[in-house]
C-alpha cells in the first residue's frame, strides 16, 4: 500500500474535519455526550430506569429527581440516559443492517446490471411505493418490540435508500475511464466492485449513513410512539414523548424532554455527518 | 517487418430506437463503416480525423471494449473480433490503452503506486513483495516519474504527471500494442511536447507498436509513421506520414490540411485556403453513396451514387475517390 | 495613425484564498486599435483569460479582486463606471465569445429566445423587432435556415453551430470591441477554420476590433495583427505578428515555437520541450516566472524584481526579459 503512513494522512483528514466550523465542533460534543451518558447511565444516576415512586409521581424538577418525575413516578433523568442507550443502539443497528445489505445489492444491480438489475430495483420500487408506516407495523408484527427487532424493522425500511443511491453512484462510475482501465489490466468483476466503485462511494454512503442514523432515530421514536416499538417499560424517547403527551399542560417536561433530546441528536449527526464527507475526500486534504 | 494487427472490414453500428410518428424505427449511428487497415510491428499508425469519424470507436473495437458488428482483427495471426473472454484472456494484457483525459482515467482515491500494484498483479502469477516494489520503481523510472511521485494522489499531480502514470500502467502490463486516444489533447502545449518525446523514447527501448489517434495534425505527423485519415466512419486515405504534407490525395485531407494553421508566418499568410462548407453530417443519416460527396468540390453524380474503395497510387498510399488523376 | 480603442494600463487582479494570494494578473499593460485583431498567447494559467474578464469586470469577487490599474475605453476608465454603466458597456460595446459553446447556451431556452433577450437588453426594440434582428443575425453568421433555427433548442445544434449562434449574439449588438476567448478550441480543426474565417469577415467588414486569446500559435499567426505572450501573469512579449512569430525575443516564446510539433517539419528529430511546468501563482515571489524553466538563466534572473518591458528591434517590439537589459540583443 501506499508508503506514506496512515498515520499523516488521517491526521490530515482530523485536520480537515475540525476545520468545518464552530457547528461541527459543538455537534460532535453532543453526540458524544449522548454516547457517554448512555454508556455510564447506571453510575450518573442513582435511580434504575424502571424504578417507581408512586408517592412522588408527577414532580417538578427539585434537588431530588433532577427532572422531574413521570406519571409513575419514575425519574424522568434516568429514563433519559437510559432511552439514551435504546435510540443511540436502535439507530446504529439498523443504520448498520440497512447500509450493509443496502450497498451490496446497489452495486450489484449497478454493475452487473440486466436481469440482476432489473429484478432488485423492481423490488425496491415497490418497497418504496408503500407507506414507511405501514410498512414499519407489518414487520414489526414479525420481529417484536425488542431492540434487535425493531433495528431490523427500521434496517429494512430505511435500505431502499441505500439501494437506490448506490445503483445510480454505480452506474455513472461504471463508465469513467479509471474502470475501463482496471478492466483492460485484467482486473476481476468483484474486485473492482470492492477496491474501486466502493471507495468513490465513501463520501454518499457516509452522508447516507450519518442521515440515516438521525432518520432511524426518528423513525424508532415514531414507531415507539405509536406503540408498535420499543415495548414498556423499555425507556425509548419516542414512547416517552406519546406517554407525556397525555400531561402536556400539566407537566411539559415530560414530552418536552425526550423530544429536545431526539432534535439534537440527530442534527448533531447530520452536522457530522456533513464534515466527515469533507473529511475523506482526498482533494480536500491537501487545500486547507 | 510483419503486421502485428490487421483489420478487415470493420463495422461498429450502434442500434439507436428513434420514433417517426407513431411507430418505432431501428436506425444506426454507423460510426465505422466498413474499414480496413494494417498495422506493422514496432511502427506507429496514425489514425486522425475530426469528432464523429469513428477513429476512437475504432480504437475502442480493438481493445474490445466494444463488441464490434462485424468485420476481422487480426491480432498476431487470430482473429480477435468475436473472441470470447475467455478466449482473450491470454492477450488481454497485450493491448493497452492510453486516454486522453489523464485525470478521469486514474482512481482517485488510490496513490500512484498502488494504481501501479493493481496492473502489476493482475496477471495472476505469484509475485513477492519485493519483485512487485522493484517493478513499480523501474515503471516510473521508465515515465521519467520521481520514486516520490508514487506517494501522490492524481489530484496532486500535474496534468503531465497524471498521463506519464497512465503510460506507466499501461506498460506495467507488457503490452505488445498500445491504442493511445487522444494522449496529448488535453495538456498544455509546453507539456506536449515532453510526452511525444516520451512515446518516442518508449517504442524505441521497448518496441512497441502504437496505434495513435488524434485530431491534430502535426502532432500525428511528428509521431506516426502511417497516417489514416478518417471521415464518417470510413478511411479515406492512408500514407507514409511525411506525404501527408507533401502530397495529400484525397479532397477531404486537403481541406483538412488547409484549416491547420502553421506557425511559420510568410508560409502561412501565403497559403491557399480550402474552407468546407457545411458541418460534417450525423453518422445516423451519412449521404449515400461517398460519405464526402455532400461538402466535396469535386462530387459527381458516380460519388453520390458509390462508395470508393480504398486504391493504391502507389508506395502504398491508398486514396477511395473516384476523381484521383495519376 | 492608428486610434486606441481599448487601454489597458497596469492592470492587476488577484484572487485571495486561504492559502493565500494568486496574482493572476500582475502588472499587465496592453491596447487594442480601431479595426485591428490583438491576440493574447499563453498557456493555461498564465492569466490571459482573467485578464479579459477583468476587462469586462466579470470576475468572481470574492475571491477575485481587481487591485490595480486603468481600463480606458473610449475616454472612460471602466473601473471607474457605476454598476448600471458597466452593464451597458458590457454587451453593446464590448462583447464576449467563450470557450465552451456547449456550456455557454441555456439549453431548456430557444435560441431565438436567447438571442432576443440579449438585443433587448441593449436596445429598445419589440419582441417582434428583436426576433427579426436576431434572424438577420443567425444570417450574418452564415447559418442555413435561420427563421426556422430561432426556435430550435440549443442540443438540437453542433458545437460549430453553436458557436456561430455566440458569435451572432456578441455581433447582434453592434459592439465596438469583440474578446473572443479560445474561441475554437472545443471544436473541430475544419470548423474552427470556418469559424474563424466567419470572425475574420465580421471583423474587418464591420470595422470591429477584437482581442483574440488562445493557445494555438498557428491561429495567432494566420489572423492576428499583434501578439501579446503571457506568462504567470505578465506579459513577457509583444510586437506585431510578424515580427513575433519570424523574430521571437523571449526565451518562453522561443522554447514554445521550438516545442510545437509542425506539419512541414522534420520528422525524425525529438521535439525540443521547455523542462518543468508552468509555476503555481500562490504566493508567487516578485521576479521571473520563467527563470526556473529558463535555459539563459542568469544570476540576474533571480533577483526580486520583475525585467521590465524593453524595445527590441522593429516596430514596437518588446520583452521582459533580463537577457536585454541594454534594449539590445545578446
Amino acid at each position: 500500500m501506499a508508503k506514506r503512513k496512515d498515520n499523516t494522512l488521517f491526521k490530515q483528514s482530523v485536520r480537515v474535519f475540525f476545520s468545518r466550523g464552530i457547528l461541527v465542533k459543538i455537534s460532535l460534543a453532543i453526540i458524544v455526550l449522548f454516547l457517554f451518558v448512555s454508556v455510564f447511565a447506571p453510575i450518573l444516576t442513582p435511580y434504575t430506569e424502571t424504578e417507581q415512586h408512586l408517592k412522588d409521581k408527577l414532580q417538578a424538577p427539585s434537588s431530588k429527581y433532577l427532572l422531574g418525575t413521570d406519571y409513575i413516578g419514575r425519574d424522568l433523568l434516568t429514563r433519559l440516559l437510559y432511552g439514551a442507550r435504546v435510540s443511540l443502539m436502535c439507530s446504529v443497528l439498523s443504520s448498520l443492517i440497512a447500509a450493509s445489505v443496502g450497498i451490496i445489492l446497489g452495486m450489484i444491480a449497478g454493475y452487473y446490471g440486466k436481469i440482476f438489475g432489473s429484478i432488485i430495483m423492481r423490488i425496491t420500487d415497490a418497497q418504496l411505493s408503500m407507506p414507511p408506516l405501514v410498512l414499519c407495523m407489518v414487520l414489526a408484527s414479525v420481529f417484536g418490540g425488542g431492540i434487535i427487532g425493531v433495528s431490523i424493522v427500521i434496517g429494512i425500511t430505511i435500505m431502499p435508500g441505500y439501494i437506490r443511491m448506490i445503483y445510480g453512484q454505480v452506474l455513472g462510475l461504471r463508465e469513467n475511464d479509471f474502470i475501463v482501465a482496471s478492466r483492460l489490466v485484467g482486473q476481476k468483476g468483484y474486485k473492482i466492485l470492492f477496491k474501486h466503485l466502493l471507495p468513490n462511494c465513501f463520501p454518499t454512503i457516509i452522508v447516507m449513513f450519518t442521515m440515516n442514523l438521525g432518520t432511524a432515530i426518528m423513525l424508532e421514536a415514531s414507531l415507539s410512539f405509536l406503540g408498535i416499538g420499543i415495548t414498556a417499560p423499555t425507556p425509548a424517547w419516542g414512547s416517552m414523548v406519546s406517554e407525556g403527551y397525555n400531561y402536556l399542560i400539566r407537566r411539559p417536561n415530560l414530552a418536552l424532554f425526550p423530544g429536545i433530546c431526539v432534535l439534537l441528536v440527530v442534527v448533531a449527526f447530520n452536522i457530522v455527518g456533513d464534515a466527515v464527507r469533507d473529511a475523506i475526500d482526498p482533494r480536500l486534504r491537501g487545500k486547507l | 517487418m510483419s503486421n502485428l494487427l490487421v483489420v478487415e472490414h470493420l463495422k461498429m453500428y450502434f442500434p439507436v430506437k428513434t420514433v417517426k410518428g407513431l411507430k418505432k424505427v431501428q436506425k444506426y449511428v454507423k460510426a465505422v463503416d466498413d474499414i480496413s487497415f494494417e498495422v506493422e510491428e514496432g511502427k506507429t499508425f496514425g489514425l486522425v480525423g475530426e469528432s464523429g469519424c469513428g477513429k476512437t470507436t475504432t480504437g475502442k473495437c480493438v481493445l474490445r471494449v466494444f463488441d464490434p458488428t462485424d468485420g476481422v482483427i487480426q491480432y498476431k495471426g487470430k482473429d480477435i473480433a468475436k473472441a470470447s473472454s475467455h478466449a482473450l484472456a491470454p492477450i488481454r494484457r497485450e493491448i493497452q490503452l492510453i486516454f486522453q483525459d489523464p485525470y478521469g482515467s486514474l482512481d482517485p482515491r488510490q496513490s500512484a503506486k498502488s494504481i501501479l500494484r493493481e496492473a502489476i498483479v493482475c496477471d495472476f502469477k505469484k509475485h513477492t513483495e519485493e519483485e512487485i516494489e522493484n517493478r513499480i520503481h523501474e515503471l516510473l523510472d521508465l515515465v521519467e516519474l520521481s520514486d516520490e511521485m508514487g506517494d501522490r494522489f492524481p489530484h496532486e499531480m500535474s496534468g503531465g504527471q497524471r498521463q506519464r502514470l497512465g503510460i506507466a500502467r499501461a506498460l506495467a502490463c507488457n503490452p505488445k500494442l498500445i491504442v493511445c486516444d487522444e494522449p496529448v489533447s488535453a495538456l498544455d502545449v509546453s507539456i506536449q511536447a515532453q510526452i511525444i518525446n516520451l512515446f518516442r523514447k518508449l517504442q524505441k527501448q521497448l518496441g512497441l507498436t502504437y496505434i495513435f489517434i488524434a485530431h491534430d495534425l502535426a502532432v500525428v505527423k511528428h509521431i506516426a509513421d502511417k497516417i489514416a485519415v478518417m471521415y464518417l466512419g470510413n478511411v479515406v486515405e492512408i500514407m507514409e506520414s511525411e506525404e501527408i504534407y507533401r502530397n495529400p490525395l484525397h479532397p477531404y485531407t486537403k481541406a483538412l490540411l488547409s484549416a491547420v494553421p502553421i506557425t511559420d508566418y510568410e508560409a502561412e499568410r501565403e497559403r491557399h485556403r480550402i474552407v468546407l462548407e457545411g458541418e460534417v453530417p450525423s453518422p445516423i443519416n451519412a449521404p449515400s453513396g461517398c460519405p464526402f460527396n455532400p461538402r466535396c468540390i469535386y462530387a459527381t453524380d458516380e460519388c453520390r451514387k458509390n462508395k470508393p474503395n480504398l486504391k493504391d497510387y502507389g508506395n502504398g498510399h491508398m486514396v477511395a475517390c473516384f476523381n484521383i488523376k495519376k | 495613425m492608428a486610434e486606441i480603442l481599448l487601454d489597458v494600463k497596469n492592470l492587476r487582479t488577484s484572487f485571495f484564498t486561504h492559502a493565500g494570494e494568486v496574482k493572476a494578473v500582475n502588472d499587465v499593460s496592453f491596447h487594442v486599435n480601431k479595426g485591428e485583431i490583438v491576440a493574447v498567447v499563453g498557456e493555461s494559467g498564465c492569466g490571459k483569460s482573467v485578464t479579459q474578464m477583468s476587462v469586462m469586470q466579470l470576475v468572481q469577487s470574492p475571491p477575485g479582486k481587481i487591485v490595480g490599474g486603468e481600463i480606458w475605453f473610449e475616454n472612460k476608465d471602466l473601473l471607474k463606471l457605476e454598476k448600471k454603466d458597466m452593464r451597458k458597456v458590457r454587451g453593446s460595446e464590448i462583447a464576449m465569445i467563450f470557450q465552451e459553446p456547449m456550456t455557454s447556451l441555456n439549453p431548456v431556452y430557444t435560441i431565438g429566445n436567447q438571442i432576443t433577450e440579449v438585443i433587448r437588453t441593449h436596445q429598445k426594440c419589440s419582441r417582434k423587432e428583436a426576433w427579426d434582428l436576431g434572424i438577420k443575425a443567425l444570417e450574418t453568421v452564415g447559418i442555413p435556415e435561420p427563421a426556422v433555427r430561432m426556435k430550435s433548442y440549443p442540443f438540437e445544434m453542433s458545437g460549430g453551430m453553436r458557436q456561430r449562434v455566440l458569435i451572432a449574439v456578441a455581433v447582434a449588438c453592434h459592439s465596438k470591441l469583440i474578446i473572443a476567448d479560445e474561441p475554437t478550441t472545443a471544436l473541430d480543426v475544419t470548423t474552427q477554420a470556418q469559424v474563424m474565417e466567419l470572425l475574420l469577415n465580421i471583423v474587418k467588414e464591420q470595422g470591429k476590433s477584437m482581442i483574440v486569446v488562445t493557445h494555438n500559435l498557428g491561429l495567432v499567426t494566420r489572423y492576428a495583427d499583434r501578439i501579446y505572450v503571457m506568462y504567470a501573469g505578465r506579459v513577457v512579449e509583444s510586437g506585431t505578428t510578424k515580427e513575433i512569430m519570424m523574430n521571437p525575443q523571449h526565451p518562453y516564446t522561443k522554447g514554445l515555437m521550438l516545442s510545437v510539433p509542425r506539419l512541414d517539419g522534420p520528422k525524425d528529430e525529438d521535439l525540443i520541450p521547455i523542462e518543468g511546468a508552468p509555476p503555481s501563482l500562490l504566493n508567487f515571489p516578485d521576479k521571473c516566472g520563467f527563470a526556473p524553466r529558463c535555459p539563459f538563466r542568469n544570476e540576474k534572473c533571480d533577483c526580486s524584481c520583475y525585467p521590465p518591458l524593453k524595445d527590441v528591434g522593429m516596430e514596437d517590439h518588446k520583452v521582459a526579459c533580463y537577457l536585454f537589459d541594454g534594449g539590445r540583443d545578446e
